[in-house]
């Protein structure tokens, strides 16, 4: 509980207060705006932060994050174009609603619906992700072993395409996070004779490369024509009897948006679709959906917003992020010197509970933005890509090199950039890598004190109950995405219908 | 089909050279130290064997080729080895000869806009990055001749 006012007290403070808002209004600006995405906004920005204080940093980028998430719709109701991935399911009935000349009313609709889905999972993280980082803290190295193991698997198996490619990616991000020193025996491991590669690679250059240049290099690898967008010419707030009707499925969207972050591995993407779903499965019109019904986009927007929360429990509790917009996030945590793991929660209380505070108040922040701001936002939607495309790598140049002055780690930038790029094309995901450079350093500290407690016995993770179970589950993850489950899924069903 | 068992083909190829870069790099470290990224090595070859024999199967089971709609490969290259052209001269050139060339040169090459407009971007855009960055953050920019 003193954590907990220590942390409210520290966010009313007027450096955090302006943060927020000065995150809440860039999210919204690159939610709308098709050609950016929430996570390489965070990742550029990221090096902006090294000289403000951790919690006003991260707090700044928490609020930009969940501005974005709104932001994405912006696009998706004005030019049929999600401004990201998360307001995919927006389009469906947001554009039309537009289209009928009700722009205002469909954007005021997201907002409130973005501010009910914030509002609940800010409740979550702030009652939960105390309780497990309390659980968390029992853990020892074996245990942190098998959480990270739990993490890399899940976010592997969950990553969009094949299970393969998801956990080969997460394999190579440890394996990245490995160069450098050998915390115990100091020797340089993987540094090829590179000076600059003895404290390791810089995991913020890792990220703005995997995120921006792949972002550059698609915004100008096709022609894509802008389309018009549509003018707001109505009032954006919905009236309260119009809300009434929305009430239900904007909580229950902001449940599945919560237990959708909560998932490592899933996040907006899929939060939005599965919240219109089960809006459309539960309501008594659902012939009306798809053709510009108001409950259609309060479902994706409350569900897509109530992710940030979600994602948020388990990277502060256990330290594994639910996301790449949370894995980002935790990387601006390690640039302050903040080290991700159950810790966060005592150790670092001030910064941890400053945030979780931080992303309460943004959702304020964002629905004043919003009202504000909305109008404005429509000219960024028209920026063609050609013109961002060069912007993003001068920013990420400048970003790469800020961390720590060097060019070697802008070429560093470059080449994560290529293999990001080559990775989109063969269609492997880029989270799982993000998420193995970020739990490398946790899987290789736990291995080897696990192995010193054991003195080299390896089968002391089956022999701790938690451990063992965590490694099941993890087991279980990959196992229900190979063909093998569903071969004995269908065996199974024959055996009990012959 | 083919081209993305190609692209598979590749990516496996790529995991066993990192792979083998790797084993080979652990051999003179202490136990300590070679423990769990040898392991990594092992699981990525064994993921890697894997991904050869999935994207097979899916290759032999899928008779439709898929249409994807085509990036302009010139254009393309053309942008990423300007890239990399401006990382490298940064150094030699410092980065407020060498970043207005860029936004410049790629934007004209692209024919984002129109040339008063990449103008003022060019200008406004080095502008804000030396306010931000030199002025507000200290950062100690490379500046080449201008220094």
């Amino acid at each position: 509980m003193e954590n907990v006012l220590l942390g409210l007290t520290n966010v009313l403070n007027l450096i955090n207060i302006v943060a927020i808002f000065a995150g809440t209004a860039i999210g919204l600006f690159v939610g709308a705006m098709p050609g950016l995405s929430a996570t390489m906004a965070i990742a550029l920005l990221l090096p902006l932060t090294f000289g403000l204080p951790p919690a006003t940093g991260i707090s700044m980028l928490a609020s930009l994050y969940l501005a974005a998430m709104y932001g994405g719709s912006i696009a998706a109701i004005l030019i049929r174009t999600p401004g990201t991935p998360a307001a995919a399911a927006t389009v469906l009935d947001g554009y039309p609603m537009a289209q009928k000349g009700q722009a205002g009313k469909a954007l005021g609709v997201s907002l409130v619906a973005s501010l009910v889905g914030g509002i609940i999972s800010s409740i979550a993280l702030l009652t939960v992700a105390p309780i497990l980082g309390k659980i968390a803290l029992q853990f020892g190295p074996i245990e942190l072993f098998a959480v990270a193991v739990l993490g890399m698997t899940i976010i592997g198996s969950l990553s969009q395409g094949s299970t393969t490619k998801g956990l080969l990616a997460g394999a190579i991000g440890v394996m990245i996070a490995m160069v450098g020193m050998d915390p115990i025996s100091g020797a340089p491991r993987f540094t090829f004779g590179y000076l600059q590669l003895f404290s390791g690679i810089s995991f913020v250059v890792a990220l703005i490369g995997l995120f921006s240049i792949p972002q550059a290099i698609r915004l100008i690898e096709k022609d894509i024509k802008l389309q018009k967008a549509n003018k707001i010419t109505d009032k954006m707030l919905p009236t309260l009897k119009e809300l009434k009707t929305m009430w239900v499925t904007m909580i229950r969207s902001s449940f599945i948006g919560i237990f959708t972050g909560l998932i490592p591995g899933t996040g907006g993407d899929t939060a939005c679709w599965f919240g219109y779903n089960e809006a459309k499965r539960f309501s008594k019109h659902k012939e009306k959906f798809g053709t510009g019904y108001p409950e259609g986009v309060a479902a994706s927007e409350a569900a897509n917003n109530a992710v940030v929360g979600g994602a948020l429990i388990p990277t502060l509790a256990l330290g594994i992020p639910g996301s790449s917009g949370t894995a980002v996030l935790m990387g601006g945590l390690m640039v302050h010197g903040i080290m991700p793991g159950p810790t966060l929660m005592t150790e670092y209380a001030d910064v941890t509970y400053t945030l979780i505070w931080a992303v309460m108040l943004a959702n304020f922040a964002m629905f004043g933005v919003g009202l504000l701001f909305t109008r404005v936002s429509v000219s960024v939607t028209k920026v063609p890509n050609k013109v961002l495309a060069p912007i993003i790598v001068i920013l990420s140049v400048i970003g790469s090199f800020s961390i720590n002055n060097s060019v070697f780690d802008v070429g560093l930038m470059f080449g994560f950039g290529l293999l990001g790029y080559f990775m989109d094309k063969i269609k492997m995901p880029t989270a799982p890598m993000i998420v193995g450079l970020i739990l490398g350093m946790m899987l290789d500290n736990s291995f080897n004190q696990s192995m010193m407690m054991s003195q080299d016995d390896y089968l002391v993770f089956f022999k701790n109950p938690i451990a063992a179970t965590l490694l099941a589950i993890a087991g279980l993850s990959i196992l229900q995405s190979t063909p093998l489950f569903g071969f004995l899924r269908s065996k199974l069903i024959r055996g009990k219908n012959p | 089909m083919k081209k993305q068992l190609i692209l598979n083909m590749a990516a496996v190829f790529l995991a066993l050279f990192m792979a083998w870069l790797f084993y080979y790099e652990s051999l003179d470290l202490p136990k300590v130290a070679y423990q769990l990224p040898r392991m990594l090595t092992y699981l990525i070859t064994i993921l890697a064997i894997i991904l050869i024999i999935e994207s097979y199967l899916k290759y032999r089971k899928t008779t439709e080729e898929v249409q994807e709609e085509g990036i302009m490969v010139r254009r393309t290259f053309l942008f990423i080895c300007s890239i990399a052209l401006y990382i490298y001269l940064i150094d030699f050139l410092g980065y407020f000869i060498t970043t207005p060339l860029f936004i410049f040169g790629s934007m004209y090459f692209l024919k984002a806009t129109k040339i008063r407009n990449i103008l003022y971007v060019t200008i406004g855009f080095t502008l804000f990055v030396y306010l931000l960055f030199v002025r507000f953050l200290h950062l100690p920019i490379p500046l080449g001749p201008l220094s």
